[in-house]
């Protein structure tokens, strides 16, 4: 074979690994396109799941607290009705020992007036009963019907914290069994409940949660196979560039013999 | 050659070559408008899922914002509760001191009585009045003293009574019950804000889908339109190939064993008049037809010269037939491997042909016509001699759960063993009809599909057919794979698993050898499972 039909040879060889080297590099290109708008497409997923997160997330830490403050509502309350429950007693000993110190105070009064009547009936037979005793009854006489008129002063008011009591103790109740059905209502996670935020609240949390976890997933994968083939297309052009400048050069090697 | 006849022989080939190049160029269209509608269906497809799962987070808070107006309203009784209690509290705090003030004055005056008392006994003791003097002031005096005992516990009661008053709480209890409320209105007002948002969303994302069913009832349009065109082209085409090329066809490629065979089909050659009654050689002009193979490169320069000077030299590389009786069909199968073309070499697979078909006249023809040429038809229409590559029967693919419970693909083709193939797998949506042939399946993007992997603990096992290997293949779904336009997989829909089988890059040249094939539509849809994605395990 002649020198310049071995060159020929040699430059339809070339020829024929670069037309080939074309297509591989066409179609890493095409690839690679194909992987960059899905990784975009996958990110903007990604922002919008994470955006998604974060509203569920602060979502349920306001929920949390109106769980938080029912919580506290319900300690304070349970102390409350201890606390009313030993004002009611007391404040009933109270109105009770009025009555009784009531009934004995008008007996001992009565007893008092007799006393003193009959007192004054024996000075007039004998006068040897001094006077000042006399006063002294007068002044005790007056001295019980004071008496009495507070005692049944203090009787009614004790009377009426009893039962100002009893309606405070009434509607602390009603308020008790109000936050103990919210603290239910807000802590059951049943079918049953009707109001079960809870579980949509959660639900909410663990989808976004779940939808992210997956999108990074995804989004690590492709950014791997991104970047796998992304060199893949590097090497590919430059193989490319390295054959058409032997091209060039086995041409102008033609040429120039 | 005469001049009339060189004239139709240019006509009849610029005509066929013509219309050849118009249905190509059409069909490269119609490529196009079924690419271009496929792509236009899957826009449409993205914007109605994207709709469906802002609609299903719209129903979630919805439900949320219902339960939340009827919780916020039992907070509200809550707060008017704790404010009544408070109220009442207040005043039970106010009963309670003046009565303890009350007794305490009560009990003052009944321990001045008692003091009182106590002076008179002991002057009566001291002096002598006589004993039922004495016995009544002792009797007052001890019922007093008694009586002054209750009286100062008493006083001690009602001021306990007083303190255990004082401390209830009376505005705490409230307190808390209005930050309950302002919680709640909070939360409340969250919830509220996102389904402000989320309507906005719906209201953009509803016009998105109805442009997007715009867009696709035009592309379904231009679609039709230019299938339509392409059908009457190819009418055309036929019936320029009936008129002036004696219908000249190549039908009937098909695989014998290793060979491959192909049927050439033509209509005789006619004279244009009548054949005078008795005159059977003007009837049928022909003495025989010659077949000739040639690679379309070089349709436009084998003449009917250089026909003539082959069968001159006697050569093989040419199928002869005999003269029928003009009447009718005249064809001729063709083995492949029993075929040269005219420069002598045998035919190749995936280099596309033509075939010419030469009619040599009768001597008493030719004198009657007072012409010496024989008639040569244009080159026929361009074939190419391809391996079909194999699909996976529908009843061969199936999607199932695996023990790590993700869902993979499995399916099993029967596949000549040399053949390098590259199994392109890719879901489309079952419930939206969506058109997917060969054209679009070719040219979807890397994205849009997995390339399958060797499946070494396969769920399919069926008969062996001879010279063929049973390839069994799987693709595993995970987070990343998307259905054929790229959506991401949504959760309880329903999606056909199709395979393409490509012939591989690898194959460099040879792959021109080869037709690529979709499986079938008919395959069993399976559902995807949100769940067989990795959890997050917190």
């Amino acid at each position: 074979m002649t020198l310049s039909k071995l060159k020929q040879e040699m430059i339809n060889e070339l020829t024929i690994e670069l037309l080939k080297s074309q297509k591989e590099v066409r179609l890493l290109e095409q690839i690679v396109a194909s992987l960059t708008q899905k990784s975009i497409q996958f990110q903007n997923y990604l922002e919008q799941a994470n955006a998604n997160q974060m509203v569920a997330a602060n979502n349920k830490s306001l929920f949390e607290a109106i769980v938080k403050e029912v919580g506290n509502l319900e300690f304070n309350l349970n102390a409350t009705d201890n606390e009313m429950a030993a004002a009611q007693s007391k404040a009933l000993e109270v109105a009770i020992k009025c009555k009784t110190m009531c009934d004995k105070l008008i007996y001992t009064s009565d007893t008092i007036n007799k006393m003193a009547n009959l007192i004054v009936r024996k000075k007039a037979l004998n006068p040897l009963i001094s006077d000042d005793l006399i006063s002294k009854l007068t002044i005790a006489g007056n001295d019980a019907n004071n008496a009495v008129s507070l005692t049944l002063i203090a009787l009614q008011s004790a009377l009426t914290t009893v039962s100002s009591i009893e309606v405070s103790a009434a509607i602390a109740s009603v308020t008790s069994k109000q936050t103990n059905f919210l603290h239910e209502v807000l802590n059951t996670d049943n079918d049953k409940n009707e109001l079960n935020v809870q579980k949509l609240v959660h639900d909410t949390i663990t989808r976004s949660e779940n939808d992210s976890h997956h999108l990074e997933i995804a989004y690590n994968q492709i950014t791997t196979q991104l970047n796998q083939k992304t060199e893949e297309l590097k090497s590919a052009q430059i193989n490319f560039n390295s054959l058409q400048s032997g091209l060039a050069a086995a041409n102008a090697a033609a040429l120039a013999s | 050659m005469n001049t009339y006849n060189e004239s139709l022989t240019a006509t009849r080939i610029a005509l066929l070559e013509n219309q050849e190049l118009t249905i190509a160029t059409n069909e490269a269209n119609l490529n196009g408008a079924i690419v271009s509608h496929y792509f236009a269906h899957g826009a449409k497809i993205t914007a109605e899922e994207k709709l469906k799962t802002t609609l299903q987070r719209d129903t979630i808070y919805q439900k949320t914002i219902a339960k939340t107006v009827s919780l916020n309203n039992l907070v509200c009784n809550l707060e008017a509760s704790a404010n009544q209690e408070k109220v009442n509290v207040v005043q039970t705090v106010s009963d309670a001191a003046i009565a303890a003030s009350n007794v305490q004055v009560a009990s003052n005056a009944v321990v001045r009585l008692a003091s009182d008392l106590g002076s008179i006994y002991s002057i009566v003791s001291a002096a002598d009045y006589g004993s039922e003097i004495y016995e009544h002031v002792s009797e007052a005096n001890a019922l007093l003293n008694n009586t002054a005992h209750d009286a100062e516990e008493a006083s001690q009661l009602a001021m306990e009574a007083s303190i255990l008053a004082s401390q209830l709480p009376a505005s705490s209890n409230h307190d808390m019950a209005k930050s309950i409320q302002t919680a709640t209105t909070t939360f409340m007002q969250a919830i509220q804000l996102q389904l402000e948002t989320i309507s906005d969303t719906i209201i953009t994302e509803t016009k998105e889908v109805q442009n997007e069913q715009n867009n696709l009832k035009m592309a379904e349009g231009l679609m039709a339109n230019t299938k339509i065109t392409h059908l009457a082209l190819q009418n055309g085409y036929d019936i320029m190939k009936n008129e002036m090329n004696l219908n000249l066809q190549v039908l009937s490629i098909e695989k014998i064993a290793t060979d491959f065979r192909f049927t050439v089909s033509f209509e005789p050659y006619k004279n244009p008049f009548q054949a005078l009654p008795g005159d059977q050689f003007m009837a049928n002009p022909v003495k025989e037809y010659v077949i000739f193979l040639v690679k379309e490169k070089a349709k436009t320069v084998f003449s009917i010269a250089e026909a003539e000077v082959m069968l001159v030299e006697n050569t093989s590389n040419c199928i002869r037939i005999p003269s029928n009786d003009a009447t009718t069909s005249l064809s001729t199968t063709i083995l492949m491997s029993e075929i040269k073309d005219v420069t002598n070499q045998n035919m190749v697979l995936g280099e596309n042909y033509v075939v010419f078909v030469l009619a040599t006249f009768t001597e008493a023809y030719k004198r009657a016509i007072n012409a010496f040429d024989d008639f040569m038809t244009a080159p026929s229409s361009v074939f190419t001699i391809k391996h079909q590559l194999n699909s996976p029967l529908a009843s061969d693919i199936v999607v199932k759960t695996n023990a790590n419970k993700q869902q993979v693909l499995h399916f099993k083709v029967n596949e000549i063993s040399d053949f390098k193939v590259v199994y392109r797998c890719f879901f489309i949506p079952a419930s939206d009809s969506v058109f997917v042939d060969l054209v679009v399946a070719e040219q979807l993007p890397f994205s849009n599909y997995s390339i399958a992997e060797d499946d070494t603990t396969p769920e399919l096992i069926s008969p062996l057919k001879e010279g063929e290997v049973n390839f069994y293949k799987k693709v595993t779904i995970n987070e990343a794979t998307t259905d054929c336009f790229g959506n991401r997989l949504l959760a309880d829909k329903s999606y056909l698993p199709m395979v393409l089988s490509f012939a591989s890059e690898d194959l460099g040249d040879a792959q021109k050898q080869f037709t690529n094939s979709l499986s079938s539509f008919q395959v069993a849809p399976f559902i995807f499972n949100e769940s067989s994605l990795t959890t997050n395990s917190k």
